[in-house]
């Protein structure tokens, strides 16, 4: 996958998703799916920020750089596209279609 | 009044005609058999449960009657029955208070949905439960029987259920269910136990049931907060190893362990974070009851938040 850096992101349309903390773990609830996923700190973060802004991807690589979050505290755009590739065959975000 | 002060004929005998109407903590179970093996049971091992007054509700309406036609010959076989329809393979007469258990546990678990339900035991002390999950064979309801008899409160063997709408956990205190070598264990560890008639099911194993506390019926309308979790695993000759589970690994587990948690969907999930946000998890492996009790009563579930001392 090849991404744009003026791709925008968001959560999967008719799904919610509900949050709970656990010590350096995020648990997350997908209601369009029913499923419960388990996220690193980085991981939920860049979830949280999806789901708080619709980022594009550009904005997504300067948001990872400004948490520096283990487990990658020098993250690579690769990183990104992999974690994103991820989270898009678990059916938690989408591309806009513009 | 108390199934205790019923002779077994006259309990025999409502079971055949009306049925008996048991509340099992937030349940009540109408049970109706003509099987004297199942009447037996009943009387031994809920002997300090209270006999309703015929009710027009109860959660399930099930029975145990012998089984129709050729399977029926010699009433050599019974049936378990949901609603009047009956449920499972047939099996041997001697096996119908077995089967009333393994009947109601499926009820339990199909339709309380008003609870989480976690194939779990559960055992409570100063208002906090500890959970015990384990595989089969595992361990789970000997330590259970074990604690019981060491001032812990009896939930249950078989079930956490915990209200979808505060929390809480509510008791459901029946038989505890023992196999094999657990029931000689049991009995030289609490002599005061009583057991129940004992049983070789079809595979061939030894099965006895152990009647619930008198206080932990007393007290079945009386819920508490989650505490500890402990996922429990039974390895014959090891020592006691404990150690921490991280929460949310705990909760993906537990999960696991749910019967319902899909079908509560973001009930089931928040539901069950307050579980694991409200107890400490542990991962215990024994070999020996004693030192597996001893290790347990070290362990403290962690304050609730607002409940600190300043």
């Amino acid at each position: 996958m090849s991404l744009s850096d003026e791709t925008v992101w968001r959560i999967t349309q008719g799904s919610e998703l509900l949050w709970k903390r656990l010590e350096d773990d995020f648990l997350v609830y997908d209601t369009g799916s029913g499923n419960t996923h388990l996220l690193d700190l980085l991981s939920g973060n860049i979830l949280q920020f999806i789901q708080s802004c619709r980022p594009t991807t550009r904005d997504l690589c300067a948001h990872m750089d400004s948490t520096r979050l283990p487990p990658h505290r020098n993250p690579s755009s690769s990183y990104l596209e992999n974690l994103l590739e991820r989270f898009q065959r678990l059916g938690l975000v989408e591309p806009v279609r513009l | 009044m108390k199934i205790s002060r019923f002779s077994p004929a006259q309990l025999a005998e409502i079971l055949r005609n009306e049925g008996l109407f048991l509340k099992i903590g937030p349940l009540i179970i109408h049970f109706r058999s003509e099987v004297a093996a199942a009447a037996v049971g009943i009387h031994c091992l809920y002997a300090d449960f209270e006999r309703l007054d015929r009710t027009d509700f109860a959660d399930f309406h099930i029975g145990v009657a012998f089984s129709q036609g050729i399977r029926g010959w010699a009433r050599r076989q019974v049936r378990f029955l949901h609603d009047q329809q009956p449920l499972f393979q047939p099996l041997p007469a001697r096996l119908a208070f077995p089967f009333f258990e393994w009947g109601t546990n499926w009820c339990i678990s199909r339709h309380a949905n008003q609870f989480l339900i976690i194939h779990s035991a559960v055992l409570e002390r100063n208002g906090r439960t500890i959970f015990l999950t384990a595989r089969p064979g595992g361990g789970k309801s000997t330590l259970c029987a074990g604690l019981v008899h060491r001032g812990w409160r009896l939930f249950s063997d078989e079930f956490a259920l915990v209200r979808i709408w505060d929390g809480l956990v509510s008791p459901v205190p029946r038989p505890v269910a023992l196999k094999n070598e657990s029931i000689a264990l049991i009995r030289s560890y609490s002599p005061g136990a009583v057991f129940g008639p004992k049983y070789s099911s079809i595979e061939g194993e030894t099965l006895a049931h152990m009647r619930p506390p008198p206080d932990s019926v007393h007290r079945s309308d009386e819920t508490a907060v989650p505490g500890l979790v402990l996922f429990v695993d039974y390895a014959a000759g090891s020592g006691v190893t404990l150690s921490p589970v991280e929460s949310s690994v705990a909760f993906l587990r537990l999960a696991d362990n749910a019967f319902n948690y899909s079908l509560l969907g973001a009930t089931g999930f928040e539901t069950l974070a307050g579980v694991v946000e409200s107890s400490s998890c542990y991962e215990l492996c024994y070999g020996d009851l004693n030192s597996a009790i001893e290790e347990i009563h070290t362990l403290e579930p962690p304050v609730l938040k607002g409940c600190g001392t300043a």
